[in-house]
């Protein structure tokens, strides 16, 4: 059965810093038994991995976002079947994965029953330079899906190749593979951009 | 053996390019901003707690009605068996005793059909001897 949490979580438990990785099992324990502002905490540590995970698969900040929101709640639902003594991380991670990889098919679909009204956003500092990004978002266009989360997770957020892996669920080996290849297409496509930079 | 020496922060990094790197850290940079993390915690935080829990998976609502689903079932197999088993014993019952308690006149034509091509004389001695 699903976990209920004592919501909503007072504000002053919500913002008490938290230190993993002793914290975090405290936390999961505290969270599995009902504790809204233990659920709070994890959310805390986990969202900024989380969103990376994410925004490594899908195309838009905003999808990012939409997959951090669900991958959190199906980890809510599913909390009662988490074994502490595994690493939440990677059980969060492989989670937010899956929602995200179910995001990126569900646009697909409905892509390709209507027409684009509007072109989707990425997340946009004010001093980017938008020409080198626009053809970089083009030359990643060109990537698989798979290959474009391996070298993101890989070269931006620092993953291992075993926990890709875990994470797309895929064997190390593909891994590595794709990464290797996402490297070269990109080198390939970028070839006269880097001469710009 | 020769031992490789790591110059970049992760394994297998042979094949890449910094630059191209560079740029994929710039477009995948995640919001720098502490408020924008604050802020997406409360939404996955109200995210989560709109969601009610007896909503949250269509078949959990069904998950209490486990035990009395079983015993139900058991049940009724026990009575199928029972049923069963009665029914057997009452053929078994028929089977035997039609078998067993054939009325006279039944047994007596089919003794007079066994001997329909006997000789005269004994089917004369028969009907004498016969009620």
């Amino acid at each position: 059965m699903t976990a209920v949490l004592a919501f909503p979580v007072p504000a002053e438990r919500m913002s008490a810093p938290l230190e993993p990785p002793s914290g975090e099992r405290a936390l999961v324990l505290a969270a599995q038994r009902g504790d809204g502002a233990a659920f709070a905490g994890l959310v805390r540590l986990h969202e900024r991995r989380a969103y990376a995970v994410a925004r490594a698969i899908v195309t838009t900040h905003e999808d990012a976002e939409d997959a951090v929101q669900e991958g959190f709640l199906h980890a809510f639902k599913a909390l009662d079947r988490f074994r502490p003594e595994q690493p939440f991380g990677a059980w969060l991670h492989r989670i937010v994965a899956n929602a995200a990889l179910d995001l990126t098919r569900r646009r697909k679909v409905r892509d390709a029953d209507e027409l684009p009204e509007t072109v989707a956003s990425p997340f946009r500092d004010p001093g980017e330079a938008g020409d080198l990004r626009e053809r970089l978002r083009q030359a990643l266009t060109l990537l698989g899906e798979r290959q474009r989360a391996v070298i993101v997770l890989h070269d931006v957020e620092g993953f291992k190749h075993a926990e890709i892996g875990r994470i797309l669920g895929i064997p190390e080996g593909t891994a590595r593979s794709d990464l290797h290849h996402a490297r070269a297409l990109l080198r390939r496509a970028l070839g006269d951009v880097r001469s710009d930079l | 053996m020769t031992r490789h020496r790591r110059t970049t922060p992760f394994s297998g990094d042979r094949d890449r390019d910094p630059r191209v790197t560079r740029l994929l850290r710039e477009e995948y940079r995640a919001p720098s901003d502490p408020a924008y993390w604050d802020g997406l915690e409360s939404r996955i935080l109200a995210y989560v707690r709109a969601t009610p829990p007896a909503a949250a998976e269509w078949w959990e609502a069904f998950a209490g009605w486990t035990r009395v689903g079983l015993v139900a079932a058991a049940v009724a197999v026990a009575v199928a068996l029972s049923a069963l088993l009665r029914t057997r014993e009452v053929e078994a019952r028929v089977a035997y005793e039609a078998v067993v308690e054939q009325p006279p006149a039944t047994l007596a034509s089919a003794r007079l059909g066994r001997t329909a091509g006997a000789p005269e004389r004994e089917a004369n001695f028969r009907y004498v001897i016969e009620p």
